[in-house]
Order: C-alpha cells, then structure tokens, then sequence
C-alpha cells in the first residue's frame, strides 16, 4: 500500500472551513456536545487534525481501488464509477478537493478477475464503513462526526446496491 | 443544542414515524402489495424499538421524555401505493437527518447508537425506492 504526499495545513483549513459552515447551518456550535466539549477549531492543536487526515488517507486508498477495477474489468465499471463518485464527494466534503495525489493508492493488490476484484471492493467498502463508524466517535468534534457518520451510511447505501456477483445487479 | 434536546428532537421524530407507518400500513393492501406491506410493517416495527429505547435514554437523563402528539399530519393521496413508497421515503430521509444531528450532539455508545440509527434509516430509503445519496443525514452537501 503506497500513501501519496501529506497535505496537512490544507486539510485543516479546509476542514476548519467545512465545519464553519455545518456550525452556521446548524445555528449552534455542533462541537459543544453537553457530553464532550470540543473547544476544536482549525488550529495547531486541533484534535482531530490526525483523525481527518487518516480519513483522507482511507478515501485515497478506496479510490485508487475502485478506479483500477473499474478500468480493468469492464463489467464493474458502472458500480465502480459510482463508488469512485461517493468517495470523491466525500474527499470534497471533508478536505476540500475530489482528487487524490497521484501516486495514491493501492498499486501493489493482484486482481485474479472480475468476481476477485469485486469481492475485494466489497470487503474494503464494508471495513472502511465500519472505520468511519468507529472514527465517527472517536472525533472530538460534533460537527466531524455528525460529517463522517453520514460517510459511513453512504457507503452502506452502496453497499446495499453492489451487485452480489459479476453479472447481476443486486 | 445539548445531547438531551437532541435526543428529545429525534424521540418527537419517532413518535412521528411510528404514527405515520401505522396509517401507511393502514392503507396498503397485504394482498395487492406484499412486498410494500412487508416492508412497512418492518419498518414499524424497527421504529417503535428505536422510539423505546430513546424513551429509556430520555428518562436515564432524569428527564421526562417527550410524549407523542394526538395525531400528526399525512401526506395527501395515500389511496396510490406511489404515494406511500414517497411518504415512506420522505420520512426516513427525515430521520435520517434527525439522527445526524444527534450524532453531533452527543459521545460515546450514545453517538455510536445515533451512527446506528442513520444508517439503518439511510438503507431502509433504498426499500422505499430511495437511490443512494452522498451523505444521507446531511442535506446541505446534496449538490456537492
């Protein structure tokens, strides 16, 4: 697994901008949970910083997969187009851009045909929608979880709508 | 909003959605719309578990849990089964939406409980004719 170049002043200021404006539509400072005050705001000291950052890093990953399966198998690439949308509009809600850096990804994962490559899509979709549940609670901020916990239930809808095997739709 | 106002909010929603689903199921044909009618009445069911247990977080705060209203308002042509796979659809989207804010507004297994009740919100809009969204529960980045 190759990770890509670190972007982290960018992501912090993008993500400081994206939940700025989850706070003005919310009317209240989401991250001031009675259970858990956040205090957090896009600074050095930002607790989330790192969680953020292995998000980013996790929708690298997914999109390098997705894009490689669907450029081989030609079957996926409709499914696979529509996992790489998700994620690229998850990319963009949290960190400001769609696009992973070049390099990105897992470039090293054998694909032995079109049923591997999907069970494969499947088991990495289904781990990363259960990371982002469990990032979804480790965030210090509310308005990051709220955020991540809405990741983590569109990749369930799309897991619901995989196609189960090479050749059906469901 | 503080962790109790937020899990008050979505036990309001429940109290809707178990309400709404009784008159969906009502007017849908177990004949005609097997499958619908399965549905609905699994998505009552699971309403009514998730309506309970935010009465028990409700009271474990020391507060008195929100009661339910006489009756709430439904959508018009519920005699069409198109009507009521979009009423269905509509109100999940809107628990959906509910839930992430609790999400926000709370830590811990209760957050993780909230991430729960998403996201089997968000997969029961499939069942109702819903199509997968960016991020179900969050409105705001729906053209993003």
């Amino acid at each position: 697994v190759l990770s890509g170049p670190r972007s982290v002043p960018t992501r912090r200021t993008a993500l400081g901008g994206a939940l700025l404006g989850l706070g003005a539509l919310a009317g209240c400072d989401l991250g001031s949970s009675s259970e858990r005050p956040s205090g957090r705001g896009a600074s050095a000291a930002d607790p989330d910083a790192a969680l953020v950052d292995r998000v980013v890093d996790e929708l690298d990953e997914l999109t390098a997969l997705v894009r490689r399966v669907g450029s081989r198998f030609e079957v996926l690439s409709v499914p696979m187009t529509a996992l790489g949308s998700l994620h690229a509009a998850h990319r963009r809600a949290l960190a400001g851009a769609d696009e992973a850096p070049a390099g990105t990804g897992t470039a090293t994962v054998r694909l032995a045909g079109p049923a591997d490559a999907l069970g494969r899509v499947r088991v990495r979709e289904g781990q990363a929608q259960r990371r982002l549940v469990d990032w979804s609670v480790a965030a210090e901020s509310g308005a990051l979880a709220r955020l991540l916990a809405c990741m983590s239930a569109g990749v369930a809808q799309q897991l619901v709508v995989l196609p189960r095997g090479v050749g059906t739709r469901r | 909003v503080t962790t109790l106002e937020a899990l008050q909010r979505s036990l309001e929603a429940e109290h809707a959605a178990v309400y709404v689903y009784g008159a969906l199921g009502a007017q849908t044909s177990r004949t005609a719309e097997p499958a619908l009618s399965d549905a609905l009445l699994a998505a009552y069911t699971e309403h009514r578990a998730r309506r309970d247990q935010l009465t028990r977080a409700v009271s474990d705060l020391g507060a008195q849990p929100a009661a339910a209203a006489p009756a709430y308002a439904l959508p018009g042509g519920l005699v069409r089964v198109e009507a009521v796979r979009r009423a269905a659809l509509e109100l999940e989207r809107g628990c959906a939406a509910t839930y992430a804010w609790l999400v926000a507004s709370s830590a811990g297994t209760r957050r993780r409980w909230a991430v729960s009740a998403l996201t089997d919100a968000a997969v029961r809009e499939l069942v109702f004719r819903g199509t997968p969204e960016m991020l179900p529960g969050a409105d705001e980045f729906a053209d993003r």
